[in-house]
């Protein structure tokens, strides 16, 4: 199957690390990037992403919409609401964690992101969608 | 009245002397009583009494006594006829009698009665004759009381008295007492008054101020706890673009790594460097604000067991000898208690030196503030701190040898003095240049119970 990663973070250098990572992995996943929760919805909402089976990976802290905004959002999207999240933040708040599991993720994970931590999640996300049925 | 009348009848003439001199006694009387109604103050009231009786009884001499603190206190102001030189009486009557050395003071004090004397029942001969001398051969005494207490004792001398006029005095005397002494009591009344309403006052400023320091230390609660949570927020928001930093600085290396010449190579190991010390004095900060912020329940805690698990975290030097000397089982906050040793201990490692390094561990019992708690030390053979480094060494950031000499933050003093001081010790340094470092610290062996706060 053919498997998408949906990257939401505005940081360029975080957004690297990822591409990065995923390149020496020399991962078969294809990334795509958006630099805000808006920016992301934009991009879902048109179609661009997410009509394929789709990880998103999600920083929280963003300027425009926050990544709990964002979440939800999708949340309640009848068409995005059964995409897995894996949140990637530097927040090691309980807030913010109690809010994102709340809003029903498939994995937190702190920054910096340990390749281990990193894999093993994708793993876990990909597993899930060989298991569903992808809504078309 | 004329001699010629006089002559007439000497009974009526017996009788008109007698009006005449009990119209005078009411003339002051109604004086004194004028006066007294006047005035609400004590002082001036004595004065003019004096004066006034002297006249009106054609008494030559008088004056007043204040009572202070159990003693009679002559007040300055005499009354004396144009014609009476009192300088050399008003000499022997010192500023300050006591009670009994002027005869009938003492009486007029215990019975707070209007007394008579003759002058020569006076004790001090000098006094004798100095009233002699003037013709006056009579003492009066008129006691002026407050509540219960005399508060002043009027003093007139007079020529010889007939025993039938001092029959009439009597009750002269006590009505002035009576005039004067209730000016004394309309005065203490009012100072009463006064002092229960400076008292009133006292007691609302106090509150005040009670409740102003109140305010005062909240507020320095607040500030503290604000500053511990910029410190947090501050290093945490540092380290997101210090990573990016040392990222990018990495990837560079190994991206061009076939066309690195040796300085550039150097250059961006040097970058790495720096970006990790960076990471480290953050981490130092961030562990720093940390202190305030976390509240950990205590424990009992072997310290002896503590120090040599620390030991074997540091003991990567094999030239170096521990001494741990005997350490109490103390019941207190684990993590913290190890965080100072671990502390003092990595820097008595760090500069012990020589063949003989060594290091020692040791404790007595002491005073904490007003609990009981122990004193431990760490004492180093190293090279010692020049007392003057002394105040330095526990601020932030401040290492007394070059970064490249010796690795660490600078951070370990300061978060050692920030745990010992919240937990209520003190700590300090013995230490001369040349003969090894002494840092010792005081713990309370049982904390005192603080609000577990919010870990943020």
């Amino acid at each position: 199957m053919n498997f998408e990663v949906f990257l939401i973070d505005d940081d360029v250098v975080d957004v690297e690390n990822v591409r990065r990572a995923l390149r020496d992995n020399q991962s078969q996943l294809r990334l795509h990037t958006a630099h805000d929760g808006q920016q992301a919805l934009d991009m879902l909402d048109s179609g661009e992403v997410g009509t394929k089976p789709t990880v998103i990976l999600l920083d929280l802290n963003m300027p425009r919409m926050s990544g709990i905004e964002f979440l939800s959002e999708i949340r309640a999207s009848p068409r995005h609401c059964r995409i897995p999240v894996v949140v990637l933040t530097t927040s090691d708040s309980e807030r913010d964690k109690l809010d994102a599991y709340e809003r029903n993720i498939a994995g937190y994970i702190l920054k910096p992101v340990t390749y281990d931590a990193f894999v093993q999640t994708m793993e876990h996300v990909l597993a899930y969608w060989s298991l569903q049925e992808f809504p078309t | 009245m004329t001699p010629r009348t006089s002559q007439r009848n000497p009974r009526l003439n017996a009788v008109r002397k007698s009006l005449e001199r009990h119209r005078e006694y009411l003339a002051l009387l109604q004086g004194v009583t004028e006066v007294a109604n006047e005035s609400s103050e004590l002082q001036p009231v004595l004065a003019e009494v004096v004066s006034m009786t002297c006249e009106s009884l054609g008494w030559p001499v008088g004056h007043a006594y204040i009572v202070e603190d159990g003693e009679l206190r002559a007040r300055g102001d005499w009354y004396a006829d144009e014609d009476v030189e009192t300088t050399p009486l008003e000499a022997l009557i010192d500023r300050t009698e006591s009670l009994d050395s002027t005869p009938g003071t003492e009486q007029a004090l215990a019975d707070a009665e209007p007394a008579y004397r003759p002058v020569a029942d006076v004790a001090d001969p000098q006094r004798q004759r100095a009233l002699a001398s003037l013709g006056l051969s009579s003492i009066f005494h008129v006691p002026i009381r407050s509540r219960d207490s005399v508060v002043a004792v009027l003093e007139f001398f007079a020529p010889a008295v007939e025993e039938s006029k001092l029959a009439d005095l009597e009750p002269i005397l006590a009505s002035i007492s009576a005039a004067v002494g209730r000016v004394a009591e309309r005065e203490t009344s009012a100072r009463q008054y006064r002092e229960l309403m400076r008292a009133e006052f006292d007691r609302e400023h106090a509150e005040l101020r009670a409740a102003e320091l109140q305010a005062l230390a909240t507020k320095l609660r607040q500030r503290n706890e604000e500053l511990d949570q910029f410190a947090y927020v501050a290093s945490h928001d540092l380290r997101a673009p210090l990573r990016g930093i040392g990222n990018l600085a990495s990837w560079i290396a190994r991206d061009l790594e076939p066309h690195l010449t040796p300085d550039t190579r150097r250059y961006l190991a040097l970058l790495e460097n720096r970006v990790q010390r960076m990471e480290a004095l953050i981490s130092a900060l961030l562990e720093y604000s940390r202190v305030g912020r976390n509240a950990i329940g205590a424990e009992d805690v072997e310290v002896d067991a503590l120090v040599r698990e620390v030991i074997d975290l540091l003991g990567s030097r094999d030239a170096i000898e521990w001494i741990v000397e005997p350490l109490p089982r103390i019941h207190c906050q684990r993590l913290l208690l190890r965080q100072t040793f671990h502390n003092l201990m990595s820097n008595a490692l760090k500069h012990a030196s020589g063949e003989d390094a060594r290091v020692r561990i040791s404790a007595e019992p002491a005073r904490v503030g007003r609990v009981s708690g122990w004193r431990f030390a760490v004492a180093d053979n190293g090279p010692g701190i020049d007392p003057r480094y002394h105040e330095r060494i526990w601020e932030i950031f401040q290492t007394l040898r070059p970064r490249d000499e010796v690795e660490g933050a600078g951070m370990g003093l300061s978060l050692v003095r920030k745990i010992v001081e919240t937990r209520g010790g003190s700590l300090g340094l013995d230490s001369q240049l040349g003969e090894g470092a002494t840092f010792w610290f005081t713990w309370p062996a049982s904390p005192v119970d603080e609000p577990a706060r919010e870990q943020g």
